[in-house]
């Protein structure tokens, strides 16, 4: 089926973009192509060649870190696995891919889900074995339907071919891996909660510990990876762990998979070595802010990271590098925010999707978020005090990190806790003014107004000022 | 290194040190830091945290910075609740970060909740307002619109009202994962969470209403309450014991203006806990009906107001002077007080006085006292292993419940039966560090692991799905699948013996999972019934096997199928159990008939009366009175009974048979219909005494108010009587205590142990009944009387009590109340400074879950079987069989062969001699048939639901309202026979009597039984063989009667509901002055009130 041209070039980046060079959006490859193209040979080096501790110890030497957004390191959430620990029986736990993609902002898993869903696939074989587990699910964002149907369709395939089942390639060892779509919830994505939802229940997070690794989907050991960390196993098994730390020497092992939106000439996700930094994200790949637009702050990790302004342009997007410089990697994926956009107005309705999926669960997100919403929304109509404001600074302590039972009021804090400190006079503009302004800006004519709304680009911001 | 030297040591609690705000407190290490911190007495809010049902971690209420050493200045904030108690680790309270976080949680909370405080049930009792008052938060810095909902209907027991919910998730967890309910549940999310049922309808749980006392604010409402509503300051309460059951959970009533207003859960330790059932709770509403009988009937009539209103003694005993120097028999009861029993058989004589028991209950109650007497029974903490977890002894491991449907007759020990079950999922959890407290994870590590539980009932019940194997067989059948358990048990234990199998944990159960795929094929192909006692050997061989490796067994049996030869089964099956070498350490638990059953266990002689007997005595009296001319009939003396579970005719020649009967009772029966004189008598809410639960402990109960005369406790009426009719002039109480002291006196332990047990005498003061808010003492009266109203005050009895009829005495908060050489005397209701709520409970504890700080000592009653029994137990049958003879007798004589065979003969000799009415032969061919035999009679077992199970229950309008209807449970395959479709209306003679009711067919239940839900049956009608020819289609007319008697029952009970409801409104307003016109010594005292 494939264009014989394309496959060629694009394996000619297979060592330097190995997430990546066989996504085909337009018609992925199947198994026959996949495997041409080398696939499930990580799979089978893993299956024939290696012990489980051997895959382990190999993970671990790659320093392969979570890129779900936490940036975990993956060899020891699976090390945690009993299993791993005491040479007991295998097959008594279970693995879940985290496909649930729902944060703002973020669409690299889609990406590989329905660019090249063998390779997930084999990635899942690979960790399946690892840690012993004889069930494998994928808990898929229920709006992704293409990419439900896709994998779907590989997984077929590789159960005819005997990359599921039982005695996979003859090695005695078994997997069934099944598809599960959720029914959409933001929370979904916390693994606890994913796990509460893929058995039935209400998808409100665990408490921890015990953590999932111990206790996790119905209270067997289970080890919830992102699709994205998922599909670096093959390519490691391949090419081995050096390979992999050598993708990006100064950073974080491995490439990522960047993506930029919002403020963007060329919105988009490019894989990239590890440490790439945001400037060269934003101007090189993204193309930039549209003309006449100058940056006011980006998001670096989807909706629930820090703002990050001008001056941290240069950071690298890394675990650390981002840390340090008062924000967090998340899942790699920029917001950008030019200054014809209101900041108020942005915060206001990234809090009101976190208000709308708390799941209702602990009181500071569930009665916070909702609280935080009517204030943003004073302020942003122009009715707000310096109480208001006040009393946003109180909720974002409140909210914060050991204070609730999960990351998501957290994260809803993050935006808008930096947004106060970086675009404190935009605030304070709203209340002074009484108004919006960038609605309604001081001197205001028509035509300005018009200017400010008639920007193509379709942002949540705007989505909020309606 | 603290914990591993914790471990080891396990006989004693583990205790360490921690810091609170730099001050070493001890803490226990087996619960979390919460409840250490409310175990040392100290102030910290919560809200999803409950006691008894750990911790989740949601309201987020409870944190405290938590620091990691003595220099450590910032800390970090922990939530208490889910945090594990670590020695020498370092917490702040009133630390800014963590005192600001909570502050700020409650005003969270307060966003959507709604200020109407004033308009609220909860309100002056709600633990959100104790909180919230706790934390500081006064001023509301929300601006925006509070969210609404729709409320539901829930039934006529609990109110709804979500816009005040606070979403603690406590409602859902207690409903749904501590009680089992089905049909209540949380949606929705965000902040739209939704606690309530998919739609509005009747909570079908016996303990919903436990939802009021659990939800920390007024979603949840006690509905007949709130009907007519009273602030729990105003409430006059007293410690009672819970009458409609055997448990004896413990409660506390709450009375105002003469009418008793709610009932509340009273914590004990040792029974009750946190939780009541909805019998328990809602049932007592039956003493304000209009059933309820207030005046004397049969000694004049009732405008004789010195006998009614102005009651007074002389006149009473001189309207008595006719009924003088007759012959009685005293029938007492089991739901009369122990005090009352043993009054009335002192007075009647011992060879005078009878129970009220047929000659099957008397052999019941023989084999009952055995049980009891042989095998201590167990409290229900003890059961579930509250106190003993972590102490080296073990949990049960294996629950085996016999012929009783513990949630019908004893729902509390049902409530703890399901925790038992709990047990493998907490041990399991423990294996990996997770602490029994950690509610969620538990359940979620757990995974649907339960200990053990196997049925064998005459009925589906609940239990059923929570069982590895639940066989449902006629009550005959489970005695015979009995006996073939204890064969494979014996079987089973001796060739373990040979083997010294050693079976860990893991592999039983690895073994036992194994087994129940078998044993689901099994039920598949049961459908054939071919081969039935195939069938169930294989079970049986499970729960054998099952029985063999389980260290610590749990068996529960009852006596509501009235079977003898059930508990004797069970007795055996027990001491097979016993005697085995491996250390396994069996339990029973035997579920009585009623609230004091087991107290009159103690009278139990081979003089007593069954009710067979008296009827002869009665006819043989009669007889001879007619020969000789001379008056020689004899009276009928019935305390508080009302011998519902005779037929029509019984009673019948009862009432035509004795000269006269006088019939104390507080509400209206056949008998007080029938009866010539009737002592209106207290209900257990006025009266005073003690009842004996099931287990044998002696518990106390106090009036909550004095009802208005001739309304009289039963041991009151009792002395009068015994004075003017037995001229037994020595008996002149004029309190319950001395009533102690007079049997006391003459040597009775069990007035003894009462006297040592109470400390009265030792008081400083009484204990107030009313709180010290009680407000309004003065206003209430004003439309009458300006006037200080006088203390309420019964003045001869009160100087002997304990409690007083008033906001004066001693509050239960004092300081000499928390010492620990405070005397015990139980608490009338809870309370503490800022904490209003039943949570103020946590305040009278040792710890948390722990005994009441000035508890009562613990009074059993000491059973012994008496000596004419004490034989071998053929000789002890004969003996049975002689004094009462049973038509059980004939089936069991039959069914054991030859061993018995000489016993039969005897029987039927002695028989065919002296009992008549007893058709032994024809009972004889009846069983002789083999279990192919074609039916020609079934097994009738009840199948009323909970509220109704007590005659007292049926009463009350809003369970009436609940009740679905009469019907009629049997298999497909005997409606085949009857041609008899679903919800066809069928008609069936049921000892003399007929009963209609709508047919519903069950596919799993076996051919020989058929359950019946009639209202107008008693329960006590149980196990007996309804013919075939007995049940039959109902004709049109009939149907249609049916119909509008059902439909009737409802329309009454409705109108019952809102004339009560109104008649207690008209009476508040004129309640006060009666108090005063109490016969003419209050009315002189009014008087020299100087009041005009």
């Amino acid at each position: 089926m494939t264009d014989n041209s394309w496959l060629k070039s694009a394996l000619t980046h297979a060592l330097t973009k190995p997430l990546t060079h066989l996504v085909n959006l337009e018609k992925p490859l199947n198994f026959a192509d996949y495997c041409d193209a080398g696939g499930y040979v990580g799979a089978a080096k893993a299956l024939t060649t290696h012990s489980p501790q051997e895959v382990l110890t190999i993970v671990n030497d790659a320093k392969l870190k979570g890129r779900g957004g936490a940036g975990f390191p993956t060899a020891m959430k699976w090390s945690c696995v009993p299993s791993l620990q005491k040479n007991s029986v295998p097959g008594d736990s279970y693995l879940i891919c985290n496909g649930d993609e729902m944060e703002p902002g973020t669409f690299k898993d889609r990406h590989l889900l329905e660019g090249v869903p063998h390779q997930l696939i084999e990635a899942m074989i690979i960790a399946s074995y690892t840690i012993g587990a004889n069930k494998a699910f994928i808990f898929l964002r229920g709006e992704y339907h293409l990419a439900a149907k896709r994998l779907q369709q590989a997984i077929d395939e590789a159960y005819q071919n005997n990359w599921l089942g039982s005695n996979i390639q003859g090695t005695n060892f078994n997997v069934d891996l099944h598809l599960h779509a959720s029914a959409g919830r933001y929370i979904c994505g916390e693994e606890t909660a994913l796990i509460n939802a893929l058995e039935g229940k209400r998808a409100t997070p665990r408490a921890k510990p015990p953590f999932p690794q111990v206790s996790g989907l119905f209270g067997k050991p289970t080890v919830v990876n992102n699709v994205e960390t998922l599909s670096n196993l093959p390519h490691i098994l391949k090419h081995g762990s050096d390979w992999f730390k050598a993708l990006s020497p100064d950073s974080d092992a491995g490439t990522k998979l960047y993506a930029a939106c919002g403020q963007v000439k060329n919105p988009g996700v490019w894989e990239l070595p590890m440490g790439v930094s945001i400037r060269e994200l934003l101007y090189h790949h993204a193309g930039g802010m549209p003309d006449g637009v100058t940056l006011k702050g980006l998001l670096p990790g989807g909706a629930s990271t820090d703002f990050l302004t001008a001056e941290h342009l240069d950071t690298p997007m890394d675990f650390d590098s981002i840390a340090k410089a008062g924000s967090r990697l998340g899942t790699g994926g920029l917001i950008v925010l030019g200054d014809q956009h209101c900041p108020v107005a942005m915060v206001l309705n990234l809090l009101q999707f976190f208000a709308q999926e708390s799941c209702g669960w602990c009181t500071p997100c569930r009665d916070g978020t909702p609280w935080a919403v009517t204030l943003l929304t004073r302020i942003e109509q122009g009715q707000g005090s310096e109480d208001d404001l006040q009393q946003l600074q109180q909720l974002c302590d409140f909210m914060w990190l050991g204070k609730t039972h999960c990351a998501l009021a957290p994260g809803a804090v993050e935006p808008l806790k930096s947004a106060m400190r970086y675009f404190k006079a935009d605030f304070e503009q709203h209340l002074t003014l009484g108004c919006c302004p960038y609605k309604h800006p001081p001197n205001a004519d028509e035509s300005a107004i018009l200017t400010a709304e008639s920007v193509p680009t379709v942002t949540p911001e705007e989505l909020a000022n309606d | 290194m603290t914990d591993n030297a914790n471990k080891s040591d396990k006989d004693k609690l583990a205790t360490v040190t921690i810091y609170i705000d730099d001050k070493p407190y001890q803490v226990s290490t087996e619960n979390n830091l919460l409840a250490g911190v409310l175990s040392n007495k100290l102030d910290l809010p919560y809200f999803c945290w409950h006691p008894s049902m750990g911790s989740v971690g949601a309201c987020r209420q409870c944190a405290v910075t938590q620091y990691h050493d003595e220099n450590d200045q910032r800390g970090r904030m922990v939530m208490a609740c889910m945090t594990p108690v670590v020695d020498g680790m370092r917490i702040g309270l009133q630390d800014q970060a963590s005192a600001t976080f909570r502050e700020q949680v409650i005003a969270a909370m307060m966003t959507n909740h709604p200020h109407d405080c004033p308009v609220c049930a909860e309100g002056g009792e709600c633990h959100l307002q104790d909180m919230t008052v706790m934390t500081g938060h006064t001023s509301r810095q929300y601006p925006g619109e509070k969210r609404t909902f729709t409320n539901q209907y829930l039934g006529e027991l609990v109110g709804h009202e979500m816009n005040r919910c606070i979403t603690c998730y406590r409602c859902v967890r207690f409903y749904k994962d501590y009680a089992g309910g089905k049909d209540f549940d949380v949606y929705g999310s965000r902040n739209q969470v939704y606690f309530g049922r998919q739609k509005d309808g009747i909570l079908q749980s016996p303990f919903s209403g436990n939802l009021v006392e659990v939800c920390p604010t007024g979603v949840f409402t006690n509905k007949p309450f709130s009907a007519h509503y009273t602030r729990k300051w105003d409430l006059q309460s007293s410690p009672s014991v819970c009458s409609f059951c055997s448990v004896g959970c413990n409660t506390s009533i709450g009375e105002r203006y003469g009418s008793i207003r709610r009932v509340m859960n009273r914590y004990n330790h040792d029974l009750n806990g946190y939780f009541l059932c909805d019998r328990g709770r809602f049932g007592l509403g039956t003493v304000n009906l209009s059933k309820r009988i207030k005046a004397i009937k049969g000694l004049g009539d009732s405008n004789d107001l010195l006998l009614n209103t102005h009651f007074s003694q002389q006149n009473f005993t001189k309207k008595l002077t006719p009924v003088l120097g007759e012959q009685f028999i005293g029938i007492g009861s089991a739901s009369a007080s122990f005090e009352s029993n043993r009054l009335l058989k002192y007075v009647v004589g011992k060879e005078n006085f009878s129970l009220g028991y047929s000659n099957n209950e008397m052999q019941l109650a023989l084999r009952h006292k055995q049980l009891l007497v042989q095998y201590p029974q167990q409290s229900l903490a003890g059961m579930e292993n509250l106190s003993r977890r972590g102490h080296g002894e073990l949990a049960h491991d294996l629950v085996l419940i016999i012929g009783e449907d513990l949630e019908q007759t004893a729902p509390r020990l049902a409530l703890s039966v399901k925790q038992i079950l709990n047990n493998a999922a907490v041990d399991k959890a423990d294996s990996i560090g997770v602490k029994h407290w950690q509610d969620s994870a538990v359940r979620t590590y757990a995974a649907g692991t339960m200990t053990p539980l196997f049925s064998l009932q005459a009925k589906p019940t609940n239990f059923d799905e929570l069982a590895l194997t639940s066989l449902v067989l006629s009550p005959d059948d489970i005695v015979l699948q009995l006996q073939r358990l204890i064969k494979l048990l014996d079987a089973e234990l001796n060739s373990a013996k040979t083997n010294e199998v050693v079976f860990s944990i893991n592999e039983r159960l690895r073994e036992i999972e194994g087994k129940v795929d078998g044993v689901h094929d099994k039920n598949g192909s049961e459908k054939d019934k071919s081969d039935e006692v195939n069938i169930h050997d294989n079970d049986l061989a499970l729960i054998a096997k099952a029985l063999v490796v389980a260290k610590a067994p749990l068996l529960v049996t009852g006596l509501s199928l009235k079977s003898a030869p059930l508990l004797k089964a069970v007795d055996n099956l027990m001491a097979c159990l016993s005697q085995q070498s491996h250390g396994n350490a069996p339990e029973l638990t035997v579920v009585a008939p009623q609230c004091n059953s087991v107290g009159n266990l103690h009278f139990f002689s081979e003089q007593m009366l069954s009710v067979e007997q008296i009827l002869k005595r009665l006819t043989t009296n009669e007889s001879l009175a007619q020969l000789t001319g001379e008056e020689h009939r004899t009276s009928l003396l019935v305390l508080e009974q009302d011998l519902a579970q005779y037929d029509e005719e019984t009673i019948n020649s009862l009432t035509q048979h004795c000269r006269r009967m006088i019939v104390l009772s507080s509400r209206g029966s056949r008998l007080t219909e029938v009866a010539d004189i009737v002592l209106p008598v207290a209900d257990s809410s006025e009266g005073e005494g003690h009842y004996v639960n099931y287990q044998g402990r002696l518990q106390a109960f106090y009036p909550a108010y004095l009802p208005n005369k001739p309304v009289l406790p039963s041991w009151q009426y009792l002395q009068l009587l015994a004075k003017c009719l037995f001229k037994r002039n020595e008996i002149e109480f004029t309190s319950m205590r001395q009533l102690h002291q007079y049997f006391a006196k003459h040597g009775e332990p069990w007035a003894l142990q009462i006297l040592t047990c109470e400390t009265g005498k030792s008081l400083p003061q009484q204990i107030a009944r009313q709180t010290h808010r009680a407000s309004g003492r003065t206003a209430t009266m004003a439309n009458q009387s300006v006037h200080e109203q006088q203390t309420f005050n019964d003045a001869q009895a009160n100087l002997d009590g304990m409690y007083r009829y008033s906001m004066e005495g001693k509050s239960y908060n004092s300081p000499s109340y928390t010492s620990t050489d405070a005397p015990s005397l139980a608490m009338p209701f809870s309370w503490s400074p800022a904490w209003n709520s039943n949570q103020s409970i946590l305040k009278h504890q040792s710890q948390v879950n722990g005994e009441l700080l000035h508890r009562q000592q613990d009074n059993f009653l000491h059973l012994t079987v008496c000596s004419y029994f004490d034989d071998n137990e053929r000789v002890q049958q004969i003996k049975l069989a002689m004094l009462w003879p049973t038509t059980e007798e004939g089936k069991q004589a039959t069914k054991s062969k030859a061993a018995d065979d000489s016993i039969s003969e005897q029987l039927v000799n002695k028989n065919s001699s002296n009992e008549p009415e007893v058709d032994i032969v024809s009972k004889e061919s009846d069983e002789q048939q083999s279990d192919s035999r074609p039916l020609n009679s079934l097994s009738l077992v009840q199948n009323l639901p909970w509220y109704l199970v007590s005659e007292q229950s049926k009463l009350l309008p809003e369970f009436i309202l609940m009740y679905t209807g009469n019907t009629f449970t049997i298999s497909s395959t005997v409606a085949k026979t009857f041609g008899g479709l679903a919800r066809d209306i069928f008609k069936v003679n049921i000892a003399s009597s007929t009963y209609f009711g709508s047919l519903v067919i069950d596919e799993s239940l076996p051919d020989n039984i058929m359950l019946v839900s009639i209202f107008e049956l008693s329960f006590d009608v149980n196990n007996v063989d309804v013919a075939l020819e007995n049940i039959t289609k109902a004709n049109d007319i009939e149907e249609t009667r049916f119909t509008h008697t059902e439909k009737q029952r409802v329309d009454s009970a409705n109108q019952e509901k809102s004339q009560v409801l109104a008649k207690l409104k008209q009476q508040d307003q004129t309640i006060p002055i009666s108090f005063y016109e109490q016969g003419e010594k209050a009315k002189g005292k009014y008087k020299g009130d100087h009041c005009d």
